[in-house]
C-alpha cells in the first residue's frame, strides 16, 4: 500500500468515528510520515475524486427512470453509503470544501487573516506582513499562499497574490475555522 | 468541550482555536475533565453540559 493510500484510509477511519474531523497533515505525522505538500495536496485530491465518484452513482440511482415514485429510489439513493461506508460526518466533511482537510491549521489562519483584509478593503498582503501579524515563519506562509492558490482560493497576479472571483465558496461548513485537540495519549484531531 | 469530561476525562486535553474576528490563537487545557490553563487569560471559556 502507497503512503497516500495509507493515508486515504487513516482519514477516512477517522472520520468514520463520527467524532474526529482529522485532517491529511495530522494523518501524516500519525503515521510518522515527513510533512509533504505535494503528498498532503495527492491525498486531498484522492480524497475529493473519491467522493465525486460516490456522488455520480447516487446520481445515478437516484436517476432510474423505473424507480421513479417508488420508496425505492429513496432507499437507492443511500445504498452506495451503506455498500461502501460513507457515515454522516465523512458526508458532510466531503460537501464543505477539501480546504478543511488538505489545509493545516496555519494555512486556515493565513486565509482567515487575507479575509480580514478584504473586508477592510486591502489588499492581499504579502508574505512577510502575514508572518508577522500571525507570528509564522515567512517560508511557511510563502508556502501556504501556494497552497492556497492550489485550491483556487488565490490567484496568482503581479508576482504576488489577489483572491479568486469564487472565493466566498470556501465559506461553506467550517470554512477555515478549526477545532484541534491534542490529547496526551500523543493523539490529534480535529472536531467540526 | 463535553468529551474532555467524558470520553476523555482520563486525558490532558488541549483545544486549539482561533478568534474568529481576529484570528488570535486561542488555548484550553483540561486535566481529568478540569480546565487549568486558557490562553490569552482574557478568553471567555463558556462550560456545559454534564
Amino acid at each position: 500500500m502507497s503512503d497516500i493510500q495509507r493515508i486515504v484510509a487513516f482519514v477516512q477511519s477517522e472520520w468514520r468515528t463520527g467524532l474526529r474531523l482529522t485532517t491529511v497533515a495530522q494523518a501524516m505525522s500519525a503515521l510518522g510520515l515527513p510533512d509533504d505538500d505535494e503528498v498532503r495536496w495527492q491525498v486531498g485530491r484522492t480524497l475529493e475524486y473519491d467522493w465525486q465518484q460516490h456522488r455520480r452513482v447516487s446520481g445515478f440511482l437516484r436517476g432510474v427512470p423505473w424507480l421513479t415514485g417508488k420508496n425505492l429510489g429513496r432507499l437507492l439513493r443511500f445504498l452506495p453509503g451503506v455498500l461502501f461506508g460513507f457515515p454522516r460526518l465523512l458526508r458532510e466533511a466531503r460537501e464543505w470544501n477539501p480546504a478543511v482537510y488538505i489545509l493545516t491549521e496555519d494555512e486556515k489562519l493565513i486565509a482567515r487573516h487575507i479575509l480580514l483584509a478584504d473586508k477592510a478593503f486591502r489588499p492581499v498582503p504579502s508574505a512577510a506582513a502575514m508572518a508577522t501579524a500571525l507570528s509564522l515563519p515567512v517560508d511557511t506562509v510563502a508556502r501556504g499562499l501556494a497552497m492556497l492558490a492550489r485550491l483556487d482560493f488565490l490567484a496568482p497576479s503581479n508576482g504576488g497574490y489577489t483572491l479568486a472571483r469564487d472565493h466566498e465558496r470556501f465559506s461553506r461548513g467550517l470554512g477555515f475555522n478549526f477545532h484541534t485537540i491534542a490529547l496526551s495519549s500523543g493523539e490529534v484531531f480535529n472536531v467540526p | 468541550m463535553l468529551l474532555v469530561s467524558s470520553r476523555y476525562a482520563d486525558q490532558r486535553v488541549t483545544i486549539d482555536d482561533a478568534c474568529a474576528h481576529c484570528t488570535d490563537r486561542i488555548r484550553i487545557v483540561f486535566e481529568h475533565g478540569e480546565l487549568i490553563e486558557v490562553t490569552p487569560p482574557e478568553t471567555i471559556a463558556f462550560r456545559g453540559g454534564a
